[in-house]
């Protein structure tokens, strides 16, 4: 019951995200949004998992998008859509309707809560190339914040202490 | 209905919800945050699929893994933006198809 709302209350906050005027609202429910798939997450079994969403999806990238919006216009201008809104919507009404087929036919398994391993064996022993990915990947990612977020500007170039006089250097007349 | 069921239908209608907006929208930002509702779907059905084949600790730390790299994809995309935005003044992803070189 208490994931049936979780879900029910991310859904209605997934579309504030959509139909939302201004980008900090935009933000706060992208924050909301995360905090109840965390919670969702926790009643699943997977608190490792729901901790790192939380810290991550409800704090860093939130920080993250809360700062690059105050780099912009707060109001989001109103754009034609790319996709005419009827055809957008039939097509998410078509994999909607296949997914209901699917539910239908009763191809769902139940979910099971035995546990064979331990999430630390798994992923610090069995999936240790994983992690090291993933370490690298935290690498180049900072490493690309900070080449595009860098000042375009040239430095101011240092003078070449061969060729120019230091004026503690210079002859008195 | 069952847990599975439950979340599988939550997260598909995150999902459906995701590409709709990113189909009808035009905002660069807002697409970056809709793509940040996608990703949050597909843990969601990571996690549900590993409780219901019964390795529930290879979902997670695969579920780790989704989230590292999404951070980082949604941190390089927000600074392209912001590059993008002092380029353009604008944030509409039709205006950037004119750019060159």
């Amino acid at each position: 019951m208490l994931l049936t709302i979780l879900l029910l209350a991310a859904f209605f906050v997934a579309l504030l995200v959509l139909s939302a005027k201004r980008l900090m609202v935009v933000v706060m429910a992208l924050a909301t949004l995360s905090v109840l798939v965390s919670v969702a997450l926790y009643q699943m079994g997977a608190p490792v998992v729901a901790v790192i969403e939380l810290s991550v999806g409800a704090g860093l990238v939130a920080v993250l998008f809360a700062f690059t919006n105050s780099l912009m216009p707060e109001q989001v201008a109103q754009l034609s859509p790319i996709v005419p809104r009827m055809v957008a919507g039939g097509l998410v009404a078509i994999v909607v309707c296949v997914l209901a087929t699917l539910l239908m036919e009763g191809m769902v398994p139940e979910m099971q809560r035995h546990e064979a391993t331990s999430f630390g064996a798994v992923f610090w022993d069995q999936r240790s190339p994983d992690v090291f990915v993933q370490m690298v990947l935290i690498f180049a990612g900072a490493v690309g914040i900070l080449g595009l977020l860098a000042d375009d500007a040239p430095l101011p170039r240092r003078a070449d202490p061969l060729t120019s006089e230091h004026p503690a250097t210079k002859e008195a007349p | 209905m069952s847990d599975t069921t439950v979340v599988l239908v939550g997260a598909f209608a995150l999902l459906g919800l995701g590409w709709y907006g990113l189909m009808t929208t035009r905002h660069l930002m807002k697409m970056i945050a809709i793509l940040q509702i996608m990703v949050k779907a597909v843990l969601l059905l990571l996690i549900a699929a590993g409780n219901a084949s019964g390795q529930p600790s290879l979902a997670q730390s695969l579920a780790v893994g989704v989230i590292v790299a999404d951070t980082m994809v949604t941190v390089v995309a927000l600074a392209l933006a912001v590059q993008l935005y002092q380029h353009c003044q604008t944030m509409d992803i039709r205006e950037f198809a004119r750019l060159k070189g």
